[in-house]
């Protein structure tokens, strides 16, 4: 089972997705801020991560430019969710390595879809 | 006062300010002699009487030099008195115009400020209005997806009275993403940022899918909508989303403004350069001297309708700025009672 690290600190965001991808079949690990999350990821090493832009401690920007310059983390696909719909900042997200930039309200549908396609299990 | 280049040596070394010219310099003639013109002539006359009754003395060089003196300082003092309106002129009009141009330059700078305190305004809104719809949209993230997942049945059955309840809960959350999106809308067209996210589709797919977000509230009040795409219509460069926008803002418009059972025809052309679509109702009609209006923001014609049909008066505001930003045109055919026809173009790119 392929563990995918959630980093969202908005609680009710964090159990929808945690929800959707159970069902999925992948099992989940949590975090609630940028710090904690960038440790997890460290630790754990998941095959992706979704994360969260505004967060506590390291903004979502922070986490996925330092999870892409620590090598063991480097590979790790990131999704990044945003109710941020500018241009700017989705071009930061990407400037800062993601690999896919959702905003939110986000359909389920299409962030499973993602998470299969980054995970390489699109059929 | 001084007049620029016509100031002899003298007034240039002392300095002194002419009031009144001589017609060889800017200095007056009375300055230039020291005395008071007609102290010259009275001198210079009681000279030559002098001279003229010792007529034995040989001065005929002198009375002569007398006389071109005395004709010199004539000329001089006609001429003084001729420029001396125009001079007093010159420094009036001089003044006027320091007055003027100082206002000239505190309005400028009042204006400027105001400009300034507006720009203020309109980002501290714009700001605003950004961080509002961030704050509106994560409740509803949470409302929209929990929708979801139950109406997925994930955590079990439901039966089919709360699939269709869910089904109306989840169609209001999305008017209100729409509203939520419209409003972000409405601040990026106004600092234009309008963004455009071009690339090739397929325009019957967009309007189909336009077509079933207005769907529901058309068969509640049994309006039949038609579409009437151009075969020849290749696929078109452009933004597919915004085009979707500007099409169900017009849609719901039509929906809105058109009574029960009435008719609503799309119609889909291939215009050379660029593409037409129009979207015709048999709603309330729009008269003449309001074509202009209807695309102003904030702007509803009739209260009393307003009251009636609802809608915040933005949408059309934003369709315009979103064609216009596309490279197209937007134009209105209405007669009151008769149905308005809202036509606009999209241009065909190379991609």
């Amino acid at each position: 089972m392929k563990n995918i690290l959630i980093i969202e600190d908005v609680e009710d965001h964090l159990e929808i997705v945690k929800l959707i991808l159970e069902q999925h079949g992948y099992n989940v690990l949590v975090a609630t801020n940028g710090q904690e999350g960038l440790d997890s990821a460290k630790k754990n090493l998941p095959s992706l991560v979704i994360l969260d832009v505004v967060l506590p401690e390291l903004n979502g920007y922070e986490v996925c430019k330092e999870m892409k310059n620590f090598p063991a983390t480097r590979a790790i696909p990131i999704i990044m969710l945003s109710v941020r719909s500018n241009p700017e900042d989705v071009e930061t997200a990407y400037k800062s390595g993601a690999n896919k930039y959702i905003t939110k309200p986000f359909n389920l549908e299409e962030l499973v879809k993602e998470v299969k396609k980054h995970l390489g299990e699109e059929s | 006062m001084r007049i620029n280049g016509k100031n002899c040596y003298l007034v240039q070394k002392t300095g002194i300010q002419p009031f009144k010219r001589c017609m060889y310099c800017d200095r007056n003639v009375q300055e230039c002699f020291g005395f008071q013109f007609f102290l010259i002539v009275v001198g210079i006359i009681s000279l030559l009487l002098i001279m003229f009754t010792i007529r034995d003395l040989p001065i005929l060089a002198i009375d002569i030099t007398i006389l071109i003196l005395l004709m010199l300082s004539f000329l001089g003092y006609i001429a003084s008195k001729e420029t001396n309106e125009i001079v007093v002129g010159n420094h009036l009009l001089k003044e006027l115009n320091d007055e003027l141009e100082k206002r000239v330059a505190q309005r400028t700078k009042e204006a400027h400020m105001v400009n300034l305190d507006l720009q203020k305004a309109l980002r501290i809104k714009s700001d605003f209005l950004r961080n509002m719809t961030h704050e509106l949209k994560t409740p509803l993230t949470a409302i929209l997806g929990y929708i979801s997942i139950l109406q997925e049945k994930q955590l079990g059955d439901i039966n089919e009275k709360q699939f269709k309840i869910l089904g109306s809960i989840q169609r209001n959350g999305q008017d209100l993403l729409h509203q939520i999106n419209q409003l972000l809308d409405l601040s990026k067209s106004e600092a234009n940022k309008l963004t455009m996210e071009e690339k090739w589709f397929d325009l019957d797919k967009t309007i189909s899918e336009a077509t079933v977000s207005v769907e529901y509230i058309a068969s509640k009040k049994g309006i039949n909508i038609s579409v009437h795409t151009d075969p020849n219509i290749p696929s078109i460069y452009a933004d597919p989303e915004r085009t979707k926008q500007i099409l169900v803002n017009l849609l719901s418009n039509a929906v809105k403004f058109t009574d029960d059972d009435g008719k609503i025809t799309i119609d889909a052309k291939d215009e050379g350069e660029f593409v037409s679509i129009s979207i015709k109702d048999t709603g309330i009609g729009i008269s003449r001297e309001n074509f202009k209006a209807v695309f102003e923001p904030f702007k509803q014609i009739d209260p009393e309708k307003s009251k009636k049909y609802g809608g915040t008066g933005i949408g059309l505001s934003i369709v315009k700025s979103l064609v216009e930003a596309s490279g197209g045109k937007i134009s209105l055919e209405s007669e009151p009672g008769k149905g308005s026809t809202f036509k606009f173009t999209i241009p065909k790119k190379n991609g």
